[in-house]
């Protein structure tokens, strides 16, 4: 299941029209919907009556699923619900194409005794063939684990893979006899190593204003976070060790970074083992980090001044990682008073559409669109 | 079911960044502005009435505002539709002389901002009359050209 990241488009004030994209197993789609019913129009919510406009690449694929596709705008109550089914239903046509060959006996008598002993509960998903299976784990203080198993066809023999949303890779301990009961307990055992490390990271995501990840899923160590002022930190926890100065980065116009980074160097004998790594930050920086309430969406200093996104939304940046160092507003406006952010590649773009612009090897020289201080931006971004 | 091919559309970018200005816009719409609802979002029309105390006192005017696929690197095509105000910067075909819609736009700028030069544009106008070179400009129009692509030559900053 990939994670949902469409965009849904209004082509109009009443909300009857849509653009919608989407991306699936790192492809992007798109189709246009019309004829929804307006929100204003009480009563059937229904997209019974909805058209539905594909990109000729989506509609190959679809070809033959149409009446699907109509069957689920009628029982779609809403768009958001009907992109969901779109997904589902490219997902299973593109998944059809391979083939599923059962394994033998042998293999399902071994695992359903084993899922016997170890408790059905523990089993919240089994795949198509029973190679992959999911554990769902609660831990001591409450929180929801899922674990995947994906069994190899030589099994008990061969190694079980396992991918668990855990900050460091599991190392399975494997031996002749060892079956999922094992798997679980080595889960259980890591999973309570983590503790700490949650509890500090849930505390930066419940006070702290996190600009990245935008979904933090529970193995991410790197946060993003903004200090006000155009200005942000980026932290990478240790897992470990999650109480400790992490490794930190700090982004805004070097004017107000500056002594940002001196009071960390000069403050360092305030940081204390037994706070938390939020407290200790704003110990050490002499500021309150401000939440997501403090500065308030209009102030959107870290999204990009050009096209007002903080991940860039996925044109020119083509390359395998399109939510990379690359995607993100990393340029800044040095001028004191300015400081506005930009992505590399959307003030490339402007910069190559303006003849003042000068360039000398591979950077580019401009003028910040806002203030009009010089700005510079390598060409090759 | 059709499954035709959607027309030209905006560049994700462009989209995302409309959609956020339209958000903000209906959060704090421009004093003096009406964002009319049309069935295009790459296509605004935007009713305007003119400030209290000048020439265009509660007059009422339309621009509509076309937005290239390559918005915000590209400015938005304004115009006025219907009937143009008279001023000495607006032609009767409706084509603004304006820096920012031409040479000195930037991403900077918004339709919000746009608007609000636009309307100071009309609010400083001391007499209701045409460009001298309205009567010239407008026959060379006549095949549907657009304001971008006239070399423009901007008269003062004055109006």
């Amino acid at each position: 299941m990939s994670e949902d990241d469409s965009t849904v488009l209004p082509l109009n004030v009443d909300f009857t029209a849509f653009h919608v994209f989407f991306s699936l197993q790192g492809k992007e789609y798109s189709f246009n919907l019309h004829n929804v019913p307006s929100p204003k129009d009480a009563g059937t919510m229904s997209l019974r009556d909805a058209k539905m406009q594909c990109e000729p690449q989506l509609q190959a694929l679809f070809r033959g699923f149409e009446h699907v596709l109509q069957q689920r705008l009628s029982q779609s109550t809403d768009v958001a619900a009907f992109v969901l089914e779109v997904k589902d239903i490219l997902e299973r046509i593109i998944r059809a194409q391979a083939n599923c060959v059962l394994l033998p006996d042998s293999f399902y008598s071994l695992l359903f005794s084993e899922i016997e002993d170890i408790g059905w509960e523990h089993i919240s998903f089994i795949g198509d063939d029973a190679t992959a299976l999911q554990f769902r784990i609660f831990d001591i203080v409450g929180r929801e684990h899922s674990v995947r198993v994906d069994l190899q066809p030589g099994y008990p023999d061969k190694v079980p893979t396992i991918s668990a949303d855990l900050p460091k890779a599991l190392e399975l301990n494997w031996w002749s006899g060892a079956g999922l009961k094992h798997i679980l307990s080595q889960c259980r055992k890591a999973i309570d190593s983590f503790q700490d490390f949650w509890t500090v990271m849930e505390d930066i995501d419940r006070k702290a204003w996190v600009l990245e990840p935008v979904h933090p899923s529970r193995a991410i160590s790197f946060r993003r976070i903004a200090l006000g002022g155009h200005c942000s930190l980026s932290i990478t926890v240790d897992a470990l060790s999650p109480r400790t100065l992490p490794e930190y980065r700090f982004f805004g116009s070097e004017n107000s970074v500056a002594p940002l980074r001196m009071r960390v160097i000069n403050n360092l004998n305030r940081w204390k083992m037994d706070m938390l790594l939020l407290e200790n930050l704003e110990s050490v920086l002499e500021l309150v980090i401000p939440s997501r309430q403090d500065i308030g969406n209009e102030d959107s200093s870290a999204d990009c001044g050009i096209c007002y996104a903080y991940f860039i939304p996925n044109a020119y940046v083509t390359g395998s990682d399109p939510c990379g160092e690359a995607s993100r507003p990393d340029r800044v406006c040095e001028n004191l008073n300015c400081g506005r952010t930009f992505h590399g590649a959307c003030l490339v773009e402007w910069l190559r559409s303006l003849t003042t612009t000068r360039q000398s090897f591979d950077v580019l020289f401009g003028h910040c669109p806002y203030c009009s201080h010089p700005i510079a931006v390598k060409n090759s971004i | 079911m059709s499954t035709s091919t959607p027309q030209k559309t905006l560049s994700r970018i462009a989209a995302h960044r409309l959609q956020k200005e339209l958000a903000e816009w209906q959060a704090n719409p421009p004093t003096g502005f009406k964002h009319k609802a049309t069935d295009d979002i790459q296509l605004w029309i935007i009713e305007v009435t003119g400030a209290p105390g000048t020439l265009y006192e509660n007059e009422q005017y339309y621009l509509q505002v076309d937005f290239p696929e390559q918005y915000p690197m590209e400015a938005p095509q304004v115009i006025f539709v219907k009937d143009p105000p008279m001023h000495p910067h607006i032609y009767s075909n409706g084509h603004i002389c304006l820096d920012i819609l031409y040479d000195s736009w930037s991403p900077a700028m918004t339709v919000s901002s746009i608007c609000m030069s636009i309307l100071s544009m009309l609010s400083s106008s001391t007499s209701k009359e045409r460009p001298p070179d309205n009567d010239r400009y407008v026959r060379n129009c006549r095949n549907g050209r657009s304001p971008k692509e006239t070399r423009w030559w901007f008269h003062d900053d004055k109006v």
